[in-house]
């Protein structure tokens, strides 16, 4: 049955409601634990076996290894990538942050943090090298 | 063309349009007489870049074909993928794929409803409707990571386990929104101003639904009980107790109708999930990245309809092929159609009735037909003769 007017009643009652829309950038906006956020790698974590350059849906992350650190000790024959060093280029204007990088490590090495706010002028800014 | 007949265009780029399209509309005075319509505006590639990417990958590239059903085409790919592997997924799995795609589709037909508003003039409940959807959107951000492409399925199961706090406060904020569904659904039928603006719009008889293989609440609003979570049920929708919504008044009200008080049934889905969630695990612990030779055709109820992949494994880690068919292909043909006899006025509301997605929906195909090779093109009969001797041997459905 048709009735003008249904709809005053809940208009009336928001009417003396605050806003819904938060004021970010003014307020601090927060996101629930577990948010996915920029990748990022634990130091001295990767063995370099590049699972996650494997499967990256968007092709952002490259492993490199560094330079041997002259004064480390020598490794033990017959282990492969013992006191091997690598560093990771994330190219976060590609990255779609499904965290399969996270889940495909078989060291745990990456892991994501909560951070959102990665905007940035220059694409240059957007590519992060983590040791 | 008569001479007291006008061909306007709209699109590719229209103030109505989300996004690009071409609709070609033949008016008499205010009147449509004739409609047709032209994708290709936006090719984007995607099943050939699956193509030359892994399971794994393409699953995350898969769920960017859609920004608002993308655990739908995940978990349409998924499917196919656990069929072809043969691969049984734990229950707790698929109950909480289900639990996401139930929650896909409240968030899904809350913005339609917030949409369809918009384009009829009724602001008020834009923003009323999508002020509650931010309750669902919260919900699938938090028990996913992300508010829209969730990434929660993975081969053989699901990501991310639910606590029993997130399923107690999923099962808190969803008596809220059933409660305001359920003045939604008053305000749909009871408010004159609405109503009087989408009765008697965009009119689609059932014959017409069921000979243009029309699909989702589309369909269902024009009388035809289609609906795969019923017709050939997937995951774990064979043992949940819930109805299919048809509506017989075939226009944009009967979309609207449809479309609420199926929420109030997801709803019902998601509490009947939540309360008896079996435990156990909720992926398999190992699943080979090879996926051996094989063909799978997977069908999934997407919020706006059927959703069809098509995938062929060749024994690699990657598809040789993967074909995608979204629901907005099937209804964007009639939808158009529907708007003849209506007035200009309502061509927007019209086509937004289906909830058209147009990004998902383009593909480019190239048919070759060189006998030398002895590549063949399989006509619309045949292939419908192969369809139902497939649905007979295998699935024992009658025709």
């Amino acid at each position: 049955m048709l009735k003008a007017g249904i709809f005053i009643p809940e208009l009336l009652g928001n009417l003396g409601q605050s806003p819904v829309t938060r004021v970010y950038p003014f307020v601090e906006s927060v996101v629930p634990e577990g948010f996915r956020g920029t990748p990022r790698l634990r130091p001295g974590a990767c063995i370099g076996c590049k699972a996650c350059v494997r499967d990256c849906t968007a092709e952002a992350i490259e492993i490199e290894q560094l330079p041997p650190d002259p004064n480390a000790p020598p490794p033990e024959p017959g282990k492969k990538n013992v006191g091997k060093k690598f560093k990771m280029i994330l190219y976060l204007d590609r990255c779609v942050h499904c965290a399969r990088c996270a889940d495909v490590c078989p060291k745990d090495a990456i892991w994501l943090d909560e951070e959102f706010e990665v905007a940035s002028f220059t694409r240059d800014a957007l590519r992060l090298e983590m040791e | 063309m008569e001479k007291s007949v006008f061909r306007i265009p709209i699109g590719p780029q229209h103030p109505f349009l989300k996004e690009p399209v071409k609709f070609d509309f033949d008016i008499r005075g205010e009147e449509i007489v004739g409609a047709r319509m032209n994708l290709g505006y936006n090719h984007r590639g995607i099943e050939k870049a699956c193509e030359q990417r892994n399971y794994y990958q393409c699953m995350y590239l898969l769920e960017r074909v859609c920004g608002i059903c993308s655990h739908s085409h995940t978990s349409a790919f998924v499917q196919a993928v656990e069929e072809i592997m043969n691969l049984e997924v734990p229950k707790r799995g698929l109950y909480l794929r289900m639990v996401n795609g139930e929650l896909e589709r409240l968030h899904s037909h809350l913005l339609w409803l917030g949409v369809a508003a918009h384009e009829v003039g009724f602001e008020s409940l834009f923003m009323l409707v999508w002020r509650d959807r931010e309750l669902i959107m919260d919900i699938l951000e938090k028990i996913s990571g992300n508010r829209v492409n969730y990434a929660i399925n993975t081969i053989g199961g699901v990501r991310r386990d639910l606590t029993d706090a997130q399923r107690k406060e999923i099962l808190g904020i969803l008596k809220t929104v059933r409660q305001r569904l359920d003045y939604y659904a008053k305000i749909g039928t009871n408010e004159p101003s609405f109503v009087g603006r989408i009765k008697g719009v965009g009119t689609l008889s059932a014959e017409r639904a069921a000979e243009m293989c029309a699909v989702g609440p589309f369909a269902r609003a024009s009388n035809v009980a289609t609906d795969v979570r019923k017709d050939d049920p997937y995951a774990c929708y064979a043992e949940m107790d819930f109805q299919l919504i048809t509506h017989d008044s075939c226009d944009v009200l009967g979309r609207v109708i449809v479309r609420v008080l199926e929420m109030i049934e997801s709803c019902k889905i998601i509490e009947q999930l939540l309360e008896t969630l079996p435990e156990g695990e909720i992926a398999l612990a190992k699943v080979s990245r090879r996926v051996p030779e094989g063909v799978a055709v997977s069908r999934y109820e997407a919020p706006r309809g059927e959703d069809v992949h098509f995938v062929r494994g060749n024994g690699t880690d990657k598809p040789e092929r993967v074909r995608v068919r979204a629901p907005t292909m099937a209804n964007l043909e009639v939808a158009t159609e529907s708007v003849i006899g209506s007035y200009v006025a309502d061509i927007p509301i019209a086509i937004a009735s289906i909830d058209p997605c147009y990004s998902c929906t383009d593909r480019m195909a190239i048919v070759l037909r060189d006998p030398k090779r002895g590549t063949e093109v399989t006509t619309w009969e045949q292939l419908r003769r192969r369809g139902i001797e497939w649905y007979s041997k295998n699935k024992g459905i009658r025709f």
